[in-house]
């Protein structure tokens, strides 16, 4: 088995675009930080004055109920993020607006790079199986002494070091960025945020940034599978590629466009974001982490199943 | 037999839909022999070869190597199977070598020296470090060689494997296969529907078409099939008489070519009838050449002259 898995990386390390999609990446984390620093405003020298007069009518809202700003109906509890976040600041001296490493990092995450790393895995998992029919080099593959489950398996745990090898060289290259461009104080400040019960709650930086990750690790394993499993049924490395990434950009949207049918949150992707239970609430109220959870985990043992069952059963005839 | 056969087809069946591919094929393959797979274009060898190595689902009958069905034990079997279907597939963006490691790496404790070795075999010393996409078609096949020869099977399967090679190629991988089968006691299948290539490195044949198997045979006794009759020739220095001697003995179509020369299908035991007419009729006899029914006609007979199934 560990023979197999050498084998699929030898194949994945030895080909250029593999290396360009790795490299790829870094080259946009690098242009973001770039960006960012060219478009930097020069702090105002009455920051901190500035921040007390907006902290100040902040209160006067929230004593008022927060009429005015009362999203999901925890308007209080958003304000009181504001006026926290502020109050750091001014006790801090740090600017707020002005980026460290950490906020580059995961601002970089959250807003460029966090769904082009999907994108990119998703390119390397449905070329992954399609590829060895195209090339009909799975006839080598399916003639030796292995079971075809292993031959499978093997793929796609190689999908899967591939993934983390590059969310590491993305977390690593932001850092590297982030920290070179903007320094890397900041590291203790909190991250104030509402939790999902409507309370005001913080965390630490690096924290929140590993979180980030996590997060989107969840989502990301499954577009694999997605990807995955149309290259193993249609063997066609550009439909499962098209097809996933497709299903990354538009399953929010249909999440939303359904979201009068009751069964909408059995969707894949109305669960795919477990981050909304840790800060600011499910999109969907009713949902919980646990039924989210087990949603993900059925879909994934299905599509998982589904690849399995086709890719043992498939006449390899047509070349 | 106190031996088992390297490779047993039981009845072995392919249907696609309601089409029937391969149709109960049953026939053994002993260790150190090289059979041949011949059919016309779509006669199901390359579908039977898959069958015979796992690509596709048998939809009847069995296949077994050394005694182990390869629908039950599939890792077993293939042990002892080394195979090329239709091309050797290579990866192109990786080299000879690791092409060959790559091989190396599925068959579980595998000595690493071996690859060295069948690449001196296969004679790809000097360019297995280039990558793939830099070879040949010759040089493709040797790999894919090479490749199934890795593991030191017991039985070679190769479906077309002169495909795209010059005319030294065939004939070194010729010698090649029949060295395999007499000093290791390799069990070599090789299908092809070039037939003189058959008649050179076969020792029997199976011919199939439209998925049935027509007959095995030995290959020195194919041309003596049929009807028995052997294309026989004489040199006279009279041909008008001879052939009005010929038609007169002999019921059969009776054929002058050239000047000197008729010819005409006689059994071997009417030759010395035949001599004795013409002599008889002071007919001057030079040459009598009773051949053997090439292959190739023999195999159009079998098959028939129609065109693909
Ligand atoms: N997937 C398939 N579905 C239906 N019919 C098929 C399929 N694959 C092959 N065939 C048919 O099976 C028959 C046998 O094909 P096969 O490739 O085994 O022939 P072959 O003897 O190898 O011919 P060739 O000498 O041309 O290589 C052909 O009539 C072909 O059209
Ligand atoms: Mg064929």
């Amino acid at each position: 088995m560990l023979s197999l898995f050498a084998n699929e990386n030898m194949k994945l390390y030895r080909r250029p675009r593999t290396w360009i999609l790795i490299a790829l990446m870094a080259a946009i984390v690098l242009l973001t930080g770039v960006l960012m620093k060219g478009h930097e405003q020069p702090t105002p020298a009455n920051w901190k004055q500035a921040l007390i007069v907006q902290n100040q009518q902040l209160r006067q809202e929230a004593a008022g109920g927060g009429r005015h700003l009362a999203i999901f109906g925890h308007g209080a509890a958003q304000l009181e993020v504001q006026i926290q976040t502020n109050d750091y600041a001014i006790s801090h001296n740090v600017p707020p607006q002005q980026p460290t490493g950490w906020s580059f990092s995961n601002q970089v995450e959250q807003e460029a790079v966090g769904v082009l790393l999907t994108v990119f895995v998703a390119i390397i998992a449905g070329d992954i199986v399609a590829g060895e029919f195209t090339g009909g080099t799975i006839k080598l593959l399916l003639t030796r002494a292995q079971t075809r489950s292993r031959i499978l398996l093997s793929k796609y745990l190689a999908v899967l070091l591939f993934s983390i090898v590059l969310m590491a060289v993305t977390l690593g290259v932001s850092l590297l960025v982030g920290g070179g461009l903007f320094g890397f104080t900041g590291a203790s400040a909190p991250y104030i945020y509402m939790s999902a019960t409507g309370h005001v709650a913080q965390m630490n930086m690096i924290a929140y940034l590993f979180a980030n990750y996590g997060f989107n690790s969840i989502s990301l394993l499954m577009t694999v599978t997605i990807a995955f499993m149309i290259s193993t049924i249609f063997r066609s490395s550009s439909i499962a590629i098209a097809l996933s990434i497709v299903s990354l950009f538009i399953g929010n949207t249909i999440v939303r466009v359904l979201s009068t049918y009751s069964w909408d949150k059995y969707i894949l992707f109305a669960n795919t974001n477990l981050a909304q239970y840790f800060f600011n609430g499910p999109a969907i109220s009713g949902m919980t982490l646990t039924f989210s959870v087990v949603v993900l985990a059925v879909y994934f043992i299905v599509m998982n199943g589904l690849s399995w069952y086709i890719f043992r059963k498939r006449d390899v005839a047509l070349t | 037999m106190d031996e088992q056969p390297a490779m047993q087809l039981r009845g072995l069946t392919k249907r696609v839909g309601n089409k029937t591919l391969v149709d109960h094929l049953t026939f053994d393959i002993p260790k150190g022999e090289v059979f041949g797979f011949l059919g016309p274009n779509g006669a199901g060898k390359t579908t039977s070869i898959r069958m015979m190595v796992g690509l596709i689902s048998i939809s009847e009958g069995q296949v077994l190597v050394h005694g182990v069905d390869v629908a039950k034990d599939f890792s077993k079997a293939m042990q002892h199977v080394g195979c090329i279907v239709e091309n050797p597939e290579l990866y192109k963006y990786l080299t000879g070598y690791e092409n060959l490691r790559h091989m190396a790496r599925m068959t579980p404790g595998l000595d690493p020296r071996r690859i060295d070795e069948v690449v001196a075999l296969v004679g790809l010393q000097n360019r297995i470090h280039d990558k793939v996409k830099t070879y040949s078609l010759g040089m493709r096949q040797r790999l894919g060689l090479a490749q199934a020869l890795l593991h030191e099977p017991s039985i070679l399967i190769l479906d077309e494997p002169t495909n795209g090679l010059d005319p030294a190629g065939i004939r070194e991988l010729r010698d090649h296969l029949r060295k395999l089968a007499r000093e290791q006691g390799m069990a070599v299948i090789v299908s092809s529907h070039l037939l003189s290539e058959m008649e050179l490195m076969c020792d029997r044949v199976a011919v199939i078409q439209q998925g049935k198997l027509i007959q095995v045979e030995r290959m020195g006794d194919m041309g003596l099939s049929g009807d028995g009759a052997l294309s026989t020739s004489f040199e006279v220095d009279d041909v008008g008489t001879a052939e009005q001697v010929l038609r007169q003995h002999f019921a059969a179509q009776v054929v002058t070519s050239g000047e000197h020369r008729v010819t005409l299908p006689l059994m071997r035991e009417q030759v010395p009838e035949a001599v004795a007419a013409l002599t008889g009729e002071g007919v001057r006899l030079f040459e009598v050449k009773s051949q053997r029914k090439t292959l190739e006609e023999s195999f159009l007979e079998m098959t028939g002259d129609e065109t693909i199934a």
